[in-house]
């Protein structure tokens, strides 16, 4: 009897430790970078702080402190950035069947990125002064343009797909509607007006993917994505236009005892 | 010298029986009617000269109207085939594909 209580208070125990909770990759390095940024955060306080004291004293002891906490900070910046990109990487995936070829070339841009933070990761803190520091810190900021654009796009472009992927869902429920015996004929010249939502849609989508194209000579970063995402936004309110549509033939149709 | 003794035989000083009081009982279901009805009366005086001092009343008098209880909602008739499509369609339409880059200062180290 007490061998039986004992088992009764401890089975459910025994059953939760042989099913680990699984943790995606995104999960993983999304945590990764969490931990990171609010490293550099702290880092970047400290760097203002003793940025603030080489302005007032300028002494070459106030240099150095502002140069090793600079390296710093930029260092955990780097590993932030780095973190956030692994992440990026992988959140791409979910939807990159629905353009295999753009999502593909934006994750190689995405890997190329990631492989430049991590020899940066070695370098800077082999910088020992502060006229090589402002070099490096010239050629970073030429290059986060870059990293920016591939960051916004590639952002853009995993919206795209996962509404592309909607659409993708209410054809098949459009198709599936068009072959029910059970929908009344009215209804199915109702289905063929909603073509011309999808071509809306379409319009939507590429007009967003337009936006990430790097113009020539672009030296600064003009940030397209508020405007991508209203694009994206206006094609998801036709995707639940339609799909209430779609809802609406069913009800009628099958509500009514036909 | 003459003395007056009471005897307890005299007369006088023995318990005379005394007339019962018989109380008529119609007489007294009258009068309790009588005075019931006049209290009312005068309560009914008091009530009616209150409510003629207090202004009238231009508010609607409150009445509470029982909210009706929808206990059984119609359900959409949506045929099973369709709902989880529908429902999977939703879910991908609610989700909002949020994964902003971090708020970094380019210009440490200048």
């Amino acid at each position: 009897m007490f061998f039986l209580i004992i088992l009764l208070i401890f089975s459910p125990h025994a059953v939760l430790a042989q099913e680990p909770t699984p943790v995606d990759q995104f999960t993983q390095y999304k945590n990764d970078y969490t931990y990171q940024y609010n490293l550099y955060q702290q880092d970047y306080l400290k760097y203002l702080e003793k940025k603030d004291v080489y302005t007032k004293y300028g002494s070459v002891s106030t240099e150095a402190d502002k140069l090793n906490t600079a390296k710093t900070a930029i260092n955990t910046r780097n590993l932030a950035l780095r973190s956030y990109l692994q992440a990026l990487q992988v959140y791409l995936d979910k939807y990159q069947t629905y353009d295999q070829i753009n999502t593909d070339r934006l994750q190689i841009e995405i890997q190329n990125w990631i492989n430049w933070f991590e020899e940066q990761i070695s370098i800077v803190p082999n910088i020992n002064n502060s006229s090589d520091l402002t070099k490096w810190v010239e050629d970073f900021k030429t290059k986060y343009v870059d990293i920016q654009q591939t960051i916004y796009s590639a952002l853009v472009y995993n919206q795209i797909n996962q509404k592309k992927f909607t659409q993708n869902l209410l054809t098949i429920l459009t198709e599936t509607i068009k072959q029910d015996p059970n929908i009344k004929p009215e209804n199915q010249l109702w289905i063929s007006n909603l073509t011309v939502r999808t071509d809306l849609i379409d319009t939507n989508l590429k007009e967003a993917a337009q936006l990430t194209v790097k113009k020539p000579y672009q030296n600064k970063f003009s940030n397209f994505y508020p405007e991508a995402r209203n694009l994206i936004s206006s094609a998801n309110n036709y995707l639940r236009d339609t799909l209430n549509d779609l809802k609406i033939i069913i009800i009628k149709s099958f509500s009514n005892g036909n | 010298m003459e003395t007056n003794i009471i005897s307890p035989d005299n007369p006088l000083i023995q318990n005379v029986p005394q007339p019962k009081i018989r109380i008529n009982s119609k007489y007294l279901i009258f009068t309790s009617l009588f005075i019931l009805s006049l209290l009312l009366l005068i309560l009914s005086t008091i009530i009616n000269n209150q409510k003629n001092k207090l202004p009238p009343d231009s508010t609607p008098p409150v009445t509470t109207t029982p909210i009706p209880i929808i206990t059984d909602i119609p359900k959409i008739a949506i045929p099973t085939e369709y709902q989880s499509i529908i429902d999977q369609i939703n879910g991908e339409i609610r989700t909002q594909l949020e994964f902003n880059p971090p708020q970094i200062d380019e210009n440490i180290g200048l």
